[in-house]
């Protein structure tokens, strides 16, 4: 292809557009691409902030691969949590949405209910739901009890630890998941089953900000967003086939 | 059977759906709305009746006080200040500079505007994540570590998801429109700021919106940049308080105190909700973006 010379008026199309997102310009080159790229290089060293980075080849990443058990346990729980989590609240919201569309009455006091939960500070809800759960005097166990039907432990049994936070998921509707998800995973630290729950953004932050092996926390980084970039790759893909996109 | 029989029949059929329809949102509602009613509900407890079986909706008496103290044994207007101070600061600057943006890749046209744009899509797939390291280091060595300007200084340089809700909204502007004013001699921030913006106002409410939230809400990014606890958001207030009450057992009435707080911190979001509403659902569907 050979490169037109721009005429006067295409320059200056090309320099009013420039400056405009200049703001995402600046953002994207010392906020994303200087990150991203920094945090590659980190991968491959030994980094405990306090000391330079050390080269270390691809030593972490042979750790997370052959020599983490931990690493295996949180990316299955993050999978779960994405692979059922995820389709179970967008379930929920989808058939919510289309009930509120049938002509029932006090459709507008409705919405709002439904949507409350979505918009509730996560750690508020989270902190709710603990005691909700709380197996002695929870809501549902304190029923439980005063029936004499044995108690269910919510979330300190690690087979119904994962079902129990799904159904907080399907209340909350898939909205800001992650934010929610790494906010219960805090509050479970000191009461959950150790790592039935633990999420990979939690193992990483750790691995970051409470051990300071930042080249392990990027390897980790670096892994989780290949993964969602195959993933997202995928979606695109198929999207194609099932999602209609108005306009344009 | 008659034809006015089984018209009877058919209405029955019609209204006895309707009900049932009926009757099964009203049950989920029901189901939806229980968790706030059980924090209003133990927020205003003593302590017995916490751990009274089978549990009570309704305290008797209502503990009015435990409003108050939770919200003294942590200082919880503090932490309410932080954290509007910064919420409006970064909410200011995100929907500013995601406005400046979204204009130049909507109604500039320009050479290789659509592969930038392309590019901007892209890292909508980026986990905070990867970056988050390298920008704790950089906050680091400017020394913005412990301040708010971590949360508030990357607002102002356009986010990519409101970029690209602001754009598809700009899109729906009729060219014909800035295109007449720029005959007129407008400048590009004049047509941005006269004509745009004012036909945008519902767009840019739902970023504002979406941004104030979020940013509300955010747990993480405090967490790592913030050391001082007289620093902290709302948000980590209410997990501090949550810990100091199990370490320590300072506080007395755990549960009670925790509902109250927790009631405290969801309370501006559900009023925001309530007088944007409108604006918020018409947004979205204009937008056709949820958050």
């Amino acid at each position: 292809m050979k490169v037109r010379k721009l005429s006067y008026q295409e320059r200056r199309n090309l320099g009013k557009g420039l400056l405009f997102i200049s703001p995402w310009l600046v953002g994207f080159v010392s906020f994303t691409v200087y990150p991203l790229l920094a945090s590659l290089y980190y991968s491959f060293t030994r980094y405990d902030v306090l000391r330079p980075a050390k080269f270390i080849g691809l030593a972490n990443y042979q750790e997370i691969f052959f020599g983490d058990d931990i690493f295996r346990e949180v990316l299955g729980n993050t999978l779960y949590f994405v692979l059922v989590g995820v389709p179970a609240s967008f379930l929920t919201a989808f058939l919510l949405a289309n009930l509120l569309n049938t002509n029932i009455w006090g459709r507008s006091i409705l919405r709002t209910i439904f949507f409350l939960p979505a918009i509730t500070p996560a750690v508020a809800s989270v902190m709710v739901w603990l005691w909700i759960y709380n197996t002695q005097y929870g809501l549902i166990n304190g029923f439980l009890a005063a029936n004499g039907m044995p108690v269910i432990p919510w979330l300190s049994s690690p087979p119904l630890a994962k079902p129990s936070l799904i159904i907080v998921q399907c209340w909350a509707q898939g909205t800001a998941i992650v934010i929610f998800l790494a906010a219960l995973q805090w509050l479970l630290t000191k009461c959950g089953p150790s790592n039935a729950t633990e999420l990979y953004s939690v193992y990483l932050y750790r691995n970051a900000f409470v051990f300071f092996k930042m080249g392990y926390a990027s390897a980790l980084a670096w892994l989780l967003f290949l993964i969602i970039v195959v993933f997202s790759i995928i979606i695109f893909r198929s999207s194609a086939r099932w999602v209609y996109y108005r306009g344009e | 059977m008659s034809a006015a029989a089984q018209k009877r029949q058919r209405k029955l059929i019609y209204w006895l759906g309707r009900i049932g329809l009926q009757a099964l949102v009203l049950g989920l509602s029901i189901i939806f709305v229980l968790p706030f009613v059980w924090m209003l509900s133990t927020s205003f407890k003593t302590d017995t009746q916490v751990y009274q079986i089978p549990p009570t909706w309704v305290p008797n008496p209502f503990r009015w006080d435990n409003y108050p103290e939770a919200l003294t044994y942590v200082p919880f207007g503090l932490y309410f200040f932080n954290t509007m101070r910064y919420c409006v600061f970064s909410t200011v600057g995100a929907v500013a500079s995601s406005a400046l943006c979204a204009y130049g890749f909507s109604k500039i046209n320009w050479r290789g505007r659509d592969t930038v744009f392309f590019i901007l899509l892209a890292t909508l797939m980026i986990p905070f994540q990867v970056q988050m390291i390298p920008l704790y280091l950089i906050f680091h060595k400017l020394d913005w570590l412990n301040t708010y300007l971590p949360l508030i200084v990357p607002s102002y340089l356009g986010s990519a998801y409101f970029v690209f809700m602001l754009r598809q909204f700009f899109l729906t502007i009729p060219m014909e429109l800035s295109d007449a004013a720029r005959i007129d001699g407008a400048s590009e921030g004049q047509i941005l700021l006269h004509i745009i913006l004012p036909l945008a106002k519902p767009a840019l409410t739902v970023v504002g919106l979406f941004q104030f939230m979020g940013a509300w809400n955010d747990y993480t990014a405090p967490l790592i940049y913030l050391r001082d606890t007289e620093k902290f958001p709302i948000a980590l207030g209410l997990q501090q308080m949550r810990l100091n009450s199990l370490d320590t057992g300072i506080i007395p009435l755990v549960w009670p105190h925790l509902m109250a707080a927790s009631a405290v911190v969801i309370l501006p979001v559900v009023f925001l909700y309530f007088f944007a509403q409108r604006t918020f659902v018409e947004g979205i569907t204009v937008t056709g973006v949820k958050g």
